[in-house]
C-alpha cells in the first residue's frame, strides 16, 4: 500500500513543518528559525564536509512517511547543550549527540503532525541516527530548507509506507524532483 | 515496599517521580526543570521504556509517573494499560509528556486515569506548573 | 548605595541596578525591543533589574568592554552578582521579564526580530544557570516602562500612562 501526501491535511507540509519547527526552536532550544532555500544550503554543505547527522523517523496513521532531519553536527551539539541547559556544547559528547538529534526530529514531527491532525494520533517509531555527509536520504521526497542560528538545516518527507519486510517502499514524488 | 517518608505536619511531603522517555537528553531536561523548581522532589527515577519503567514501580515507592508515549520494547500507552487497575499503583499520579497532542490521544489517555497531558516541545517553566498542580492534588 | 537612599532608582538602556533599600523603587524606560529583568528576593529583601538591549555581546567587544549591561550575556551575570552580594539566595530568586516588543520605524530593525532574539537570550541564559521564570510581560509592539518595588516585589508595567499589567 502507498500513502499519497494528497490529503488536505499535508497540503501545505512545508509551512506546517516550519510552524513546528519554529515552536521547537522558540520554547526547547531558545533560539530561531527561518525559511531558506537549497541554494545556501548546498553552498554550506561543502563546508562541512562529513560534518553532518541525519536523523529519521517513520511515521504511521492514515498517511505514513518517513521524516528525515540533516543538521551539521555542530549546530546539533549547540542546541542540543540549550536544550539540556548545559554551560557549553563541548558537553555534549557523541552519545548525547545521538540521542538529542533524534529527540529534535521527533518533537520536530509530532509537532507537525499534530497540527497537521490534530484528531488522528500516529505513531512514530524510534528515530534512527546517522553520522556522515549531507546527501539526500531518500530519492525523490520532498525537501525544504532552514536556517537555525545562520546554519542550514534540511528537512526531507518521503510519502509512503513500509513493506511487508519492513524496508521503506519507494515514495511518491510530490514536488516534481 | 518503601513507603513514602512521614514529614512534618503543615510541610509539603517530597514527591517521588518516574520519568520514562526513550531519549537521555529529554530525561536530562525534564530532571533539570524538576530541580530548578524548587518544589520539595524525592527521588527521581528513569527508565528508557514501559518494561523498565514497570521494573522500577515494583521496586521502588513512586508519587508521580510522567511518561512518554512512542516508545521502543513498551509504549507509554502500554504501560499505563499495565499498571491500570492495579491497587498498589492507584495513588500514582500520571502525567503524559509527548509530541503527541492528537485529540484521539488525549482521549485514549484519559480513560487511562492521566491527570495531566504535557505537548512537547515544552518550556522549562511547564514543569513548575505540573509539579505545583501535583502538589496540590496529594 | 551610600547616604540616604533616593526614593527611585532609574536604570538607562544598558545599565543595572541592585538595591536592599525597602522603601524603593527601581525604575526603567523605554523598553521597546529591549529586555528588563527583574530580579527579587522576599526573604532577603533584594531586588535588582537590568534594561539590556541585544542578545549577544559577541557583536560589539568594545562596547561589551565599556558597557556590558548592554548584552543579556554579559549583563545577567553581573546583575546576579551584585545581587548575590547583598545577600539574594539564587533558591528564593522570583524572576520576571519584560519588555521584547517588535517595534515598528524607520530603522528596520524589527524586520531583525530584536524583541524576540532578546526574550529567547534572557531565557536561554537563565535556564543554563538553573533559573525558572515566574511571569514575562512582553512581545506586543508597544514601549513599557517597568517600576519594581524592592519591599514587596510588586512591578507595575506602564505605556505611556497606562498601567497594562501588575506583576
Amino acid at each position: 500500500m502507498t500513502s499519497s501526501q494528497s490529503s488536505q491535511p499535508f497540503a501545505d507540509y512545508q509551512g506546517g513543518l516550519l510552524a513546528a519547527v519554529t515552536d521547537v526552536a522558540e520554547n526547547s532550544l531558545f533560539t530561531f528559525a527561518d525559511a531558506s532555500d537549497e541554494a545556501a544550503f548546498d553552498a554550506a554543505a561543502p563546508g562541512l564536509g562529513t560534518g553532518w547527522v541525519q536523523a529519521q523517523i517513520h511515521f504511521a496513521g492514515s498517511t505514513s512517511g518517513e521524516f528525515i532531519l540533516t543538521v551539521p553536527v555542530v549546530l546539533a551539539q549547540r542546541l542540543g547543550a540549550a536544550f539540556a541547559g548545559a554551560d557549553t556544547a563541548d558537553e555534549i559528547g557523541e552519545g548525547e549527540l545521538v540521542d538529542f538529534t533524534g529527540e529534535l526530529a521527533n518533537m520536530i514531527c509530532g509537532a507537525w503532525l499534530t497540527k497537521a491532525c490534530p484528531q488522528e494520533a500516529f505513531d512514530l517509531a524510534p528515530p534512527t541516527v546517522v553520522r556522515g555527509s549531507a546527501a539526500c536520504a531518500v530519492a525523490g521526497a520532498g525537501r525544504m530548507y532552514l536556517m537555525v542560528e545562520d546554519t542550514p538545516v534540511r528537512l526531507e518527507i518521503a510519502w509512503g509506507t513500509r513493506n511487508a519486510a519492513g524496508a521503506p517502499m519507494e515514495p511518491e514524488r510530490t514536488d516534481g524532483r | 515496599m518503601p513507603e513514602p517518608a512521614s514529614t512534618d505536619a503543615g510541610k509539603p511531603s517530597a514527591i517521588n517521580i518516574l520519568v520514562v522517555d526513550d531519549s537521555a537528553m529529554m530525561r536530562t531536561m525534564i530532571r533539570r526543570a524538576a530541580a530548578a523548581t524548587g518544589l520539595p522532589i524525592g527521588e527521581l527515577y528513569e527508565a528508557a521504556d514501559g518494561q523498565q519503567a514497570l521494573a522500577v514501580l515494583k521496586e521502588h515507592h513512586v508519587d508521580a509517573l510522567f511518561t512518554d508515549i512512542n516508545m521502543p520494547v513498551m509504549t507509554g500507552i502500554e504501560l499505563l494499560r499495565q499498571i491500570a487497575g492495579h491497587e498498589r499503583w492507584q495513588h500514582m499520579i500520571r502525567v503524559i509528556i509527548s509530541t503527541d497532542g492528537s485529540e484521539a490521544r488525549k482521549s485514549e489517555a484519559g480513560a487511562l486515569n492521566v491527570r495531566l497531558y504535557v505537548e512537547k516541545p515544552f518550556r522549562p517553566e511547564v514543569m513548575r506548573d505540573v509539579l505545583s498542580e501535583l502538589a496540590t492534588v496529594r | 548605595m551610600a547616604g540616604r537612599a533616593a526614593a527611585r532608582c532609574i536604570v538607562g538602556i544598558g545599565e543595572f541596578a541592585v538595591s536592599h533599600e525597602a522603601a524603593q523603587t527601581i525604575v526603567t524606560h523605554a523598553l521597546g525591543s529591549c529586555i528588563a529583568v527583574c530580579i527579587w528576593d522576599p526573604s532577603a529583601v533584594v531586588a535588582g533589574l537590568l534594561h539590556f538591549l541585544l542578545p549577544d555581546a559577541a557583536i560589539n567587544p568594545e562596547r561589551a568592554r565599556t558597557q556590558p549591561a548592554t548584552f543579556a550575556n554579559t549583563g545577567l551575570p553581573l546583575l546576579f552578582q551584585a545581587a548575590y552580594a547583598m545577600g539574594l539566595d539564587k533558591k528564593r530568586c522570583r524572576v520576571r521579564l519584560i519588555g521584547g516588543a517588535e517595534i515598528g520605524g524607520l530603522s528596520g530593525v524589527n524586520s531583525l526580530n530584536v524583541g524576540k532574539r532578546n526574550l529567547l537570550a534572557a531565557r536561554n541564559i537563565l535556564w543554563r544557570n538553573g533559573l525558572l521564570i515566574e511571569s514575562e510581560a512582553t512581545g506586543g509592539s508597544a514601549p513599557r516602562s517597568v517600576a519594581l518595588r524592592v519591599g514587596d516585589g510588586k512591578i507595575d508595567v506602564t505605556s505611556g500612562r497606562d498601567l497594562i499589567h501588575e506583576m
